[in-house]
């Protein structure tokens, strides 16, 4: 790799004074980074180690919400039995990033700092309506996560700042839910389309629907408008069918080397159809464990 | 660039080295301390024959920068075996044929233990799952997973 110095924070106050310098960057679990780093990301000199700050590292209800801290890996988010019962959304997109060496080591706070549209942990979040707190030597602020991601690699984080947590609302237990995922692998994969998807059905009508689909637009994203025309509808294969299409109409898939436009809108399409079929129907829980 | 002081703990032992801070536990393992069990495949986290267990949980040294390592335990391949006995999983792989090459061997016993030493009864899903970051060009898996029951059996007498 190329020389670059490298600083040591034991606190988030040793991060904020080593962000004076903003063209520092900082490495978490260092999975996404070190690749980058190897193929010549030439213009990093000095790097800012923060695997050390425990304070970052925690999973907690607080009032009727989850905080998890930016430093928690996916495996302790997996580990933990509030993320997997009160978030099994999440729980499930944890269970497919990368491999078991990966999960040991990637942070939620890298996955949203890294921004991919294809990131795992950013539909779920979505559809439950997830804010992220933000911190420097200035303050802390927090800002809902659709306004942090702001397109492929692009985030709102501002010159001295990181990320300190992440916030979100539990579904109630009146949820169906399922992640799907789908790649060129059952694991090690980036996803070619995710969709997260919960659904509530009560007095025989759609009374809440949460639809996060990922890797098919600039940033991950919620269906608004599919959600909108299912809220309230009675559930049946014509209502099912017409809020697919509207889903795969919202989204803006381009073609790369993983799969074309296209692919990507019927894989969209055609994961919502039968996921809305079989989670209207069948019983109530988990759909997919792994895909 | 500035050196950095680095002190951990490897197989149960506490290392102290200076080296430079654009090197990863991969490097620091094979070239500073001389355990060349440890494979580098991919350096990009792809391939899992570096993989090696850190504070219990299975990662790949090749991610790790080696200022992170400071203050943890590392477990590698040579650390496996005690007393010069084999570890039931490399008796394991040895036995069901699960070694061709060799090269990703260290990388997948590594992954396994992880696996047995949380899980002593995985089913073949779950064997397949705590594997999944590892590759190998010359078995096409079967004997390794055949390998990996075998020593979870043997494991759990």
């Amino acid at each position: 790799m190329q020389p670059f110095e490298v600083f040591v924070a034991h606190s988030c106050e040793e991060i904020c004074q080593l962000l004076h310098v903003p063209e520092r960057v900082l490495i978490a679990g260092g999975t996404d980074l070190i690749p980058q780093l190897r193929k010549g990301k030439n213009s990093v000199r000095e790097v800012i180690d923060i695997s050390h700050v425990q304070e970052l590292k925690y999973i907690k209800k607080l009032e009727n919400k989850i905080v998890i801290g930016a430093l928690t890996t996916f495996s302790e988010m997996i580990d933990s039995s509030i993320v997997h019962v009160e978030a099994p959304l999440l729980w499930q997109a944890a269970n497919q990033i990368g491999s078991p060496m990966t999960r040991s080591r990637a942070t939620i706070g890298g996955n949203l700092a890294h921004a991919s549209p294809a990131a795992d942990s950013i539909p779920p979040l979505l559809c439950m309506d997830a804010t992220i707190q933000l911190s420097s030597s200035k303050g802390d602020r927090i800002i809902p996560l659709e306004q942090f991601l702001l397109g492929p690699g692009l985030t709102a984080l501002q010159s001295g700042e990181f990320i300190k947590s992440i916030i979100f609302t539990p579904l109630s237990q009146f949820f169906e839910y399922a992640y799907f995922k789908n790649g060129a692998r059952k694991g090690m994969s980036i996803a070619i389309t995710s969709l997260a998807l919960a659904l509530s059905i009560k007095n025989g009508k759609i009374n809440d629907i949460r639809i996060g689909v990922g890797a098919a637009a600039p940033t991950a994203k919620r269906c608004i408008k599919a959600e909108e025309f299912l809220m309230g509808k009675v559930p049946s294969t014509e209502i099912w069918l017409e809020g697919a299409c509207i889903a795969a109409s919202e989204i803006a898939p381009i073609d790369d080397i993983r799969a074309s436009k296209d692919y990507r809108r019927k894989s969209v399409e055609s994961t919502l159809k039968s996921a809305f079929v079989e989670m209207s129907s069948g019983e109530k829980g988990r759909l997919h464990e792994n895909h | 660039m500035k050196t950095i002081n680095l002190k951990f703990t490897v197989n149960g032992q506490l290392c102290q080295i200076i080296t430079l801070p654009n090197r990863t536990l991969l490097e620091v393992l094979r070239e500073d301390l001389n355990l060349t069990g440890t494979k580098n495949g991919c350096e990009v986290g792809e391939c899992g024959a570096c993989t090696v267990i850190m504070d219990g949980n299975p990662v790949n040294a090749c991610l790790v920068l080696a200022s992170q390592v400071e203050g943890h335990c590392v477990e590698t391949i040579e650390g496996i075996s005690s007393h010069g006995q084999l570890h039931p999983l490399q008796k394991a792989f040895i036995e069901s044929g699960a070694v061709q090459c060799g090269f990703c061997t260290p990388g997948m016993i590594m992954a396994s233990k992880s696996l047995l030493d949380k899980n002593p009864d995985p089913s073949k899903q779950e064997i397949q799952k705590a594997l999944e970051g590892n590759l190998c060009r010359c078995t096409g898996y079967v004997k390794i997973i055949e390998a990996v029951q075998k020593a979870a059996k043997e494991m759990r007498k």
